[in-house]
């Protein structure tokens, strides 16, 4: 019983019900083998010269190492700069990728241009966070939404935006990759190079801080 | 353990594990105990069961966040890729800064130290002879007024490289014996110290005496090679081709581990890539 959800031992209407469909949490990836082989045999062309194949790992990745990348610097600019920075250390040092998740291993050199970003902001503070406030580069929402649906999304993703702002670096990126982009507290760790426990403490302190930092109003919002 | 009843669990809030119940909240509490205490908390607080609903319900939102529209194409050109290959050059470098390397560098530090070692050893004759002619200096000088040399001249320090270095070790006496006829006398101080038999044999040898009294003059003793060899023990011609080929290769595994060496560290301080870090 030690491991069980909330859902487990609490009846009724108790809040925690709706853990098991947490996202982030345990996810089963069928597709992981196909993937692995995909990127292998795609890196094994790019390593024998052939920069159509790499160009197909980049059409495969680009669109999530830059969400992922943005949302750990929080500035488009910066961000793209860092995934291209990722991407160019990535095919100078295609053929010193060892392992079986390229995925992984591209978003942990993606992350260290990320954190090289913060690094420099930190060095050199004015205009830190140029775009946190301005939710004109969220996407826009589907074409079904409504005015009314679309402007709720735009009002979510601001106010978790600028929350997520004011958090650690350290603790957006482990949200972020747990919550986001599906990795497991194991894959964070190793993407990271930190050890499982320090995964999870900076996964739940940081929704803490998240929710310190939430009025009720924008916990009102969030649950609609 | 003891629980509160619920209403002065709520007062006690802010004492509560807010850590405990984030994470009992997405069911990652660990240990019968711990999850036991979650339970209480969660069911007798009221605002412990509300933080659960409300990490939940940030975790929800921040996994619907929508992705943000990426800016520009990433693919690279053909110029880009060129320019990131580098030359052969640059890629071998940059070969060696991967971990497939990283033993070379521990590798060539020992082959750099058996090496020095190697040569040393290799030299040591050729150090022995020249440690050996230091005292042999000193020796001279100091029995300068009666340093006899067999015929006609001492032999000089120069002559006792090569296979004859081992006479480095032999006492001055046996280097110089009281020759047959010429012999060297400074008459000074020293001189007076010294034994009479000896003292006898002197006999005057102008020609030979250096200006200054000191060490004969390398031609003197050049000149003189051949009667007048008086070193005891000349080393085997084989012990000296091994120091030799020790030396050499000594020298040669020296220069190799340097020169890796030396490229590791080009290779580092050039090439290491810091987003691989």
């Amino acid at each position: 019983m030690a491991d069980a959800t909330p859902s487990d031992s609490l009846s009724g209407a108790d809040p925690t019900t709706k853990v098991v469909d947490q996202p982030g949490a345990h996810r089963a990836k069928p597709n992981d083998l196909l993937q692995h082989a995909r990127d292998k045999a795609l890196v094994e062309r790019a390593v024998g010269g052939d920069l159509e194949a790499f160009n197909e790992i980049v059409l495969l990745y680009q669109d999530y190492l830059f969400a992922l990348t943005v949302r750990v610097v929080r500035d488009r600019e910066s961000a793209a700069d860092a995934v291209q920075e990722a991407f160019f250390s990535c095919y100078r040092n295609l053929d010193r990728f060892r392992g079986d998740s390229f995925r992984s291993w591209l978003t942990r050199i993606a992350l260290n241009a990320a954190t090289d970003v913060l690094r420099y902001r930190k060095r050199r503070p004015a205009d830190p966070y140029p775009e946190w406030e301005d939710d004109s580069w969220q996407p826009p929402a589907g074409e079904e939404a409504s005015p009314e649906r679309q402007a709720l999304q735009r009002q979510t993703g601001r106010v978790l935006t600028a929350a997520l702002a004011e958090i650690t670096a350290d603790q957006r990126t482990a949200i972020v990759m747990y919550d986001v982009e599906g990795f497991d507290y194991q894959e964070i760790a190793n993407i990271t190079g930190v050890s499982l426990g320090t995964v999870k403490s900076r996964i739940h302190r940081g929704r803490l801080a998240l929710r310190e930092l939430l009025s009720n109003d924008d916990m009102e919002l969030l649950r609609e | 353990m003891a629980v509160p009843n619920s209403r002065s669990l709520s007062a006690e809030h802010s004492r509560h594990d807010r850590l405990l119940v984030a994470r009992f909240a997405v069911g990652d509490v660990e240990g019968a105990a711990q999850l036991h205490e979650a339970q209480v908390l969660v069911k007798r607080c009221s605002e412990c069961a509300a933080l659960v609903a409300d990490i939940t319900s940030i975790s929800s939102a921040v996994a619907k966040m929508p992705a943000p529209a990426r800016t520009k194409d990433f693919r690279l050109t053909a110029q880009e890729a060129d320019h990131l290959r580098g030359s052969r050059f640059d890629r071998f470098l940059r070969t060696l800064t991967g971990s497939s390397w990283s033993t070379v560098r521990p590798v060539a530090a020992v082959a750099l130290s058996v090496g020095l070692v190697m040569s040393v050893v290799g030299a040591m004759p050729l150090l022995g002879a020249v440690g050996a002619a230091a005292p042999l200096d000193s020796v001279v000088a100091t029995q300068q007024p009666i340093a006899v040399v067999g015929n006609p001249t001492p032999k000089s320090t120069d002559t006792l490289t090569g296979p004859d270095a081992a006479a480095g070790a032999t006492p001055p006496s046996e280097i110089y014996p009281v020759g047959q006829g010429s012999v060297t006398a400074l008459g000074t101080a020293a001189g007076d110290n010294l034994d009479n038999a000896y003292l006898n044999q002197q006999t005057s040898a102008p020609e030979l005496q250096e200006p200054g009294g000191g060490v004969p003059a390398p031609q003197a003793s050049a000149a003189a090679d051949g009667s007048g060899r008086a070193i005891s023990t000349p080393l085997p011609a084989t012990s000296s081709s091994t120091n030799g080929a020790l030396l050499v290769a000594g020298v040669v595994v020296s220069l190799l581990a340097a020169l890796a060496l030396a490229a590791l560290y080009v290779a580092r301080r050039r090439y290491s890539d810091p987003l691989l870090r």
